[in-house]
């Protein structure tokens, strides 16, 4: 699980859950991968961002340092970018677990994928 | 590319098949994905001028799907769920092998639908996909027993699955944003249309094939209030 999908997954589903995020991570494994930097895939996906939980999650990952208190408007330099790049895409949580931010639930992420099925009686 | 007899070949700026490895309670790839990736295929120019950000599949499967369109779709987010994790680690696999490493972009979860992203992706997702389990099925065979079944067996109609999914359809789909969903004959496209429009979806077909004892469509869906909904 990269932080860009981390941004888009909620707990909302759960019976009684109001937003359901940002889900809080707790990592076991992560894995580092080199991957072709494109500023304008890292241009397209920043409105889709939620910037203060991605902050949070690279945060949590210990790659948050680099990057900007708020979402970098079109002209920003290449070096920003590219540290928004390395947070969101290169770095996985490969074991871990996703934590519902108001019920505790806990959905256990293996070889890189989040499990999110919930029981019948949780929906 | 899935060759038939029955159309003519047409050269497309193609879309690559990927290998998948059979893997015991994953759908293995079948005429089905094959005309949903060809229904891509032909699109593919459309598809490029949306210019996707991002893409969702909902019941990726083997990932066959996914894949080939994340190798000829640009600067795009590749999602994928499935209710079955055995599917999910497939999709990811068939991911990794089609896909150089520096470029891999599908990211695979477990979940039913589009609900672990509930919220999130409303009226961002410019690429829906679904290869639906169509198969009309009586209520008892319905019954999900074990995974593989549930990547075919529809319910009575073969739409139950449709039925549900068709209203996220609505909610998720950005603006511009399309919805290929593949249809048996005995699903009843026209029907499905006519709830997709109710819900302010204009579907068209992209193609249709007779498989062997099926009868295969690709409809694809956008949103008739265009200049009304922004997002």
């Amino acid at each position: 699980m990269k932080l860009l999908t981390h941004n888009m997954l909620t707990s909302k589903a759960i019976k009684g859950v109001q937003t359901g995020f940002p889900l809080n991570i707790v990592v076991k494994k992560t894995k580092t991968v080199e991957t072709e930097f494109s500023s304008e895939f890292i241009q397209r996906m920043l409105p889709k961002l939620d910037w203060p939980a991605f902050l949070k999650a690279a945060q949590t990952l210990g790659v948050g340092s680099q990057l900007p208190d708020s979402p970098p408007t079109e002209t920003t330099d290449e070096t920003v970018l590219r540290s928004i790049h390395h947070a969101l895409v290169e770095v996985e949580v490969i074991e871990g677990e996703l934590i519902c931010p108001e019920t505790e639930r806990k959905f256990p992420i293996s070889n890189g994928i989040p499990n999110m099925l919930l029981n019948e009686d949780e929906i | 590319m899935f060759l038939t007899t029955e159309e003519p070949r047409v050269e497309f700026d193609s879309m690559e098949t990927p290998r998948t490895s059979a893997v015991e309670s994953v759908y293995d790839p079948a005429e089905d994905s094959f005309l949903l990736i060809d229904a891509l295929e032909i699109d593919l120019d459309r598809i490029r001028e949306l210019k996707p950000s991002i893409c969702l599949e909902i019941g990726c499967g083997s990932g066959v799907v996914i894949s080939a369109l994340a190798k000829c779709v640009e600067n795009c987010t590749f999602l994928a769920t499935d209710v079955n994790p055995i599917a999910a680690e497939a999709a990811k696999f068939t991911a990794q092998r089609h896909l150089p490493e520096q470029k891999t972009c599908v990211q695979t979860a477990v979940a039913d639908l589009d609900s672990c992203f509930l919220g999130r992706l409303d009226s961002k997702v410019d690429l829906l996909v679904c290869n639906p389990p169509y198969v009309p099925t009586t209520e008892t065979e319905a019954l999900p027993d074990d995974a593989t079944k549930l990547a075919w067996a529809g319910g009575p109609q073969g739409t139950d699955l449709v039925k549900r999914l068709l209203p996220r359809a609505s909610e998720l789909l950005s603006h511009r944003g399309c919805f290929y969903l593949l249809l048996l004959k005995e699903n009843n496209p026209s029907d499905v249309c006519s709830e997709a429009r109710r819900l302010g979806l204009e579907g068209r077909k992209v193609i249709e094939r007779r498989c062997r004892n099926e009868h295969l469509f690709v409809y694809c869906f956008s949103r008739s209030d265009k200049t009304v909904k922004l997002a």
